[in-house]
């Protein structure tokens, strides 16, 4: 155990322990409690600083701008399509569209007629097998008469009903027998499988791990908000400055920051407490005030 | 404890939160989102000597909001002197058990650190912190320049991405643009105050401990104070005794005292070298190579005299600079606007200076035997390790792009013509002078681009392979069948090369023939990816040939309407 940090912040209190017995340490001096082990690992593997894309120079090439943008306008494009989603999802029928009385009959007649319609061509072809299937649970009812509940066996059947118990346990038994003395001449087959399958088992591993793996850079969901990336900084040809001097910053590096944290894992994503009053403000003219007034 | 309380110690202490794996079983049932820590973590938290002084300041203020109320002046300025304090030293040591460990987080702090430093000091977070990281990261800038530890730079949008490699570890982080600031609303402040104060703990151990490993004094001590202190009228146009040391130290034109002082010969020693074991001859070489590099990058700006304008930012290029100059030449190499900042060194005047940075368009008067560049030349002079050629940045000159030093392409990756030059140019072959009829150089990069494209073809399509390897059996067997006049020398050399390349081409052969079904479709499929890539990068280099030449005569129409 590291008793004295490498970092050189011995307390001048504790100069006097230095380089003493380690078991001397310990039984006179309060340890402070170990930090556990887990501790150690970092909730995320991204890294603390992420580098913009070459894009986001402030001079930037033709290519690599043009892959930001890209980038960018994918990321907008699907916000544009969900909220065109919703916005058709909640919007209310024009005069045109709107449903009439006759489209409400349809609507209501709609599963009925078809029925009608299916099943005049349906009743002709299954009504075979049908009439076939019948006689035959008939006649299956009629061999094994069902005994009513509550009628009590005879010793007889009850004998044979054991009997043909045991017989049956047997067959099996020896069946199984026979069926392992058969394996023996199919160990090569078997083993086959057994490698099949073991491969089968190490590439689920291997998937599982990989999948693990992936997950590990997500953000998790660690709080009643999901954790929602930044927008993308972007600048357009004409926003660009064309001199280190008329350079206008995008974004903010301060909320930069947040997100990233956010991001690893380090903090649960969060939104801003929303002010609420208990009780109406009631308002009252002081006397002071009112004798100024 | 107020609800505040722990969030603040789980961020001190490095406790996060947790998402469990049954979100029900913890739950009580209800698979509701909510935050999670461990128990065990928090039983943790409970042994930390701080939760005493946490419960000490919720009942100082108490007690003060007492004495407020009872309008007790003199109990509310007793109470306000013995505020009570804690300190995160513990903590820090704590957490970061080696010195190594605390470095790898340093990223973090750093960022932090330079974001809080901008902050006005108007109420947003205490000025006590805002001062406290401003010194800090001034005292990080005049380590790295102090151990030459910077590796690149990059001027984006947001700010600037520094990466400088500490004791081993590369440590990169971005520093905003001064004056850019407007404040995000959707941002807790408490709980970046709770980092910060955490992080500015962690940064000063840090600080001293590097300052210490280059035997330097901690806190920071300014070499040759006589010769400033001859004119202290000057300084008090600037700053007040008390912050006139901060501001010279960030001045980052002083270097640092030694404990002990530097000789010579220590300097010039050589490191020894150490083969390390399991390394193969290449990774050697490349490792010699990358310190051959960085050797050269140490002595870019050797000789070189600059001088800031008013308008170009001055302590990212100070910093850039002195960081190249600094070593064995002690004393500013670097000067700028007595305006702007203390510690200016010479004047503009000075006929001394070869580099003067500008960024304005209308120049007045120019003084012969000095370039004038735009700040991208320093920049992007330390990004190539070499001395870029000063003509594309002369002042009003459209700039070259400043490419992003943190991308590094992989074979057979699209890489773009500007690149491709800087790559040229660092091997040391200058590809025709750098003159300004651009038409010379597209035709050398388009002849460059097609000679790499026919290489990357000839790899990859394995069916002109196999059909050259026919032609070239062919033509041996027409050889062997002629009769030998031509001269012995030269035909070796080229059945040598020929033979090996065959060779490799019938073994590449032999070992497709080889592989299984499964293989060979995973073998495919690769192929068929690489030439996928190939075809790509192809196209963008089309389309920016395309995009060139738009722009060229654009030009051209511009110069024509001009003349006319």
């Amino acid at each position: 155990r590291v008793l004295f940090s490498l970092l050189l912040l011995t307390d001048p209190l504790d100069q006097a322990l230095a380089g003493k017995d380690t078991w001397f340490l310990e039984q006179t001096k309060k340890q402070p409690v170990r930090r556990p082990e887990r501790m150690k690992k970092k909730p995320s593997n991204l890294p603390a600083v992420e580098v913009i894309a070459p894009g986001g120079s402030y001079n930037p090439s033709f290519q690599s701008h043009q892959a930001l943008l890209l980038q960018a306008h994918e990321v907008e494009v699907k916000r544009q399509k969900a909220e065109d989603k919703l916005e058709r999802q909640l919007s209310f029928p024009t005069a045109a569209e709107a449903p009439t009385q006759e489209t409400v009959f349809q609507e209501q007649c709609e599963g009925l007629l078809e029925e009608e319609s299916d099943n005049e061509e349906r009743q002709e072809g299954p009504s075979k097998p049908q009439e076939e299937g019948l006689p035959e649970d008939s006649a299956s009812v009629s061999q094994f008469p069902r005994m009513a509940a509550g009628e009590k066996k005879t010793e007889r059947q009850r004998k044979k009903e054991k009997e043909a118990k045991r017989r049956k346990a047997r067959e099996v038994g020896e069946k199984m027998a026979r069926l392992r003395r058969q394996n023996l001449f199919q160990l090569r087959s078997i083993r086959l499988q057994v490698k099949q399958w073991e491969a089968e088992l190490l590439r689920r591993k291997q998937l599982r791990k990989a999948k693990r793996e992936a997950e590990a850079n997500k953000p998790k969901r660690l709080g009643r908000l999901k954790y929602e990336d930044a927008d993308l900084d972007v600048q357009l040809r004409t926003e660009l400055a064309d001199s280190l001097r008329r350079l206008k910053p995008e974004g903010s590096i301060l909320k930069d920051r947040f997100k990233s944290l956010q991001k690893r894992n380090l903090i649960e994503p969060r939104e801003r407490a929303k002010f609420k009053r208990k009780y109406r403000v009631k308002y009252v003219e002081k006397r002071a005030f009112r004798e100024i007034t | 404890m107020a609800l505040s309380f722990p969030r603040r110690l789980c961020i001190l202490k490095g406790i996060y939160p947790h998402e469990p794996k049954h979100k029900k079983k913890v739950n009580k049932g209800s698979t509701a989102p909510r935050t999670f820590y461990l128990i065990k973590d928090i039983k943790f938290l409970l042994h930390e000597p701080i939760v005493h002084k946490f419960r000490e300041y919720k009942v100082f203020v108490r007690k003060l909001r007492k004495a407020y109320g009872k309008s007790e002046w003199n109990a509310v300025q007793r109470l306000k002197d013995n505020k009570p304090g804690y300190k995160l030293d513990h903590i820090v040591k704590e957490r970061y058990p080696t010195f190594i460990d605390a470095l790898r987080d340093v990223d973090d702090a750093l960022s932090m650190c330079f974001l809080f430093a901008t902050f006005p000091r108007t109420g947003k977070c205490h000025v006590q912190t805002i001062q406290l990281c401003r010194r800090l990261t001034v005292e990080f800038l005049n380590y790295v320049i102090a151990s030459r530890a910077l590796r690149k730079v990059f001027l984006s949008i947001k700010g600037i991405y520094y990466q400088a490699e500490v004791m081993g570890q590369l440590v990169t982080w971005i520093t905003p643009y001064a004056f850019s600031h407007n404040h995000p609303t959707d941002v807790d402040y408490r709980v970046m105050a709770t980092f910060t104060e955490f992080y500015t703990t962690l940064l000063g151990f840090v600080n001293f401990r590097l300052y210490q490993s280059l035997n330097l004094h901690y806190p920071p001590k300014i070499e040759g104070s006589p010769s400033v202190k001859q004119k202290p009228e000057e300084e008090e146009l600037y700053a007040l005794d008390s912050e006139s040391y901060l501001e010279k130290l960030s001045a980052l034109s002083a270097s640092l005292a030694r404990v002990v002082a530097p000789s010579p010969e220590e300097e010039e020693a050589q490191v020894d070298e150490f083969p390390v074991e399991g390394e193969s001859a290449e990774e050697e070489d490349a490792r010699k190579k990358e310190q051959e590099a960085l050797e050269k990058q140490r002595k870019l700006f050797e000789g070189l005299r600059f001088f800031l304008n008013r308008e170009v930012p001055r302590e990212p290029l100070a910093f850039v600079i002195r960081y190249v100059v600094m070593g064995r030449c002690f004393g500013g190499e670097v000067s700028w606007d007595r305006s702007v900042c203390i510690g200016a060194t010479y004047d503009v005047t000075d006929p001394k200076i070869t580099h003067q940075i500008v960024d304005r368009p209308g120049l007045e008067q120019q003084v012969i035997g000095r370039y004038y560049l735009q700040p991208q030349w320093v920049f992007d002079s330390v990004n190539a390790k070499l001395c870029l050629p000063v003509g594309d940045y002369f002042p009003g000159v459209a700039l070259p792009p400043h490419l992003s030093p943190f991308v590094s392409e992989k074979e057979g990756d699209y890489i773009p013509p500007e690149k491709l030059k800087l790559l040229a140019l660092q091997r040391g072959d200058n590809p025709g002078e750098e003159s300004e009829s651009g038409e010379e150089e597209e035709e050398g990069e388009g002849a460059t681009e097609s000679e790499e494209e026919e290489e990357e073809e000839e790899e990859d399509s394995e069916k002109e392979d196999e059909g050259r390897l026919k032609k070239m059996e062919a033509q041996r067997s027409q050889s062997k069948s002629l009769p030998v006049k031509v001269t012995a020398g030269k035909v070796l050399k080229e059945d040598k090369e020929r033979l090996a390349q065959e060779e490799q081409s019938e073994e590449k052969r032999l070992a497709i023939m080889m592989m299984k079904k499964r293989e060979k479709y995973l073998y495919q499929k690769i192929m068929f990816g690489k030439r996928r890539k190939i075809r790509e990068v192809n196209k963008l280099a089309e389309k920016r040939k395309a995009h060139d030449a738009a722009v060229k005569s654009e030009k051209k129409k511009g110069k024509k309407a001009r003349r006319e």
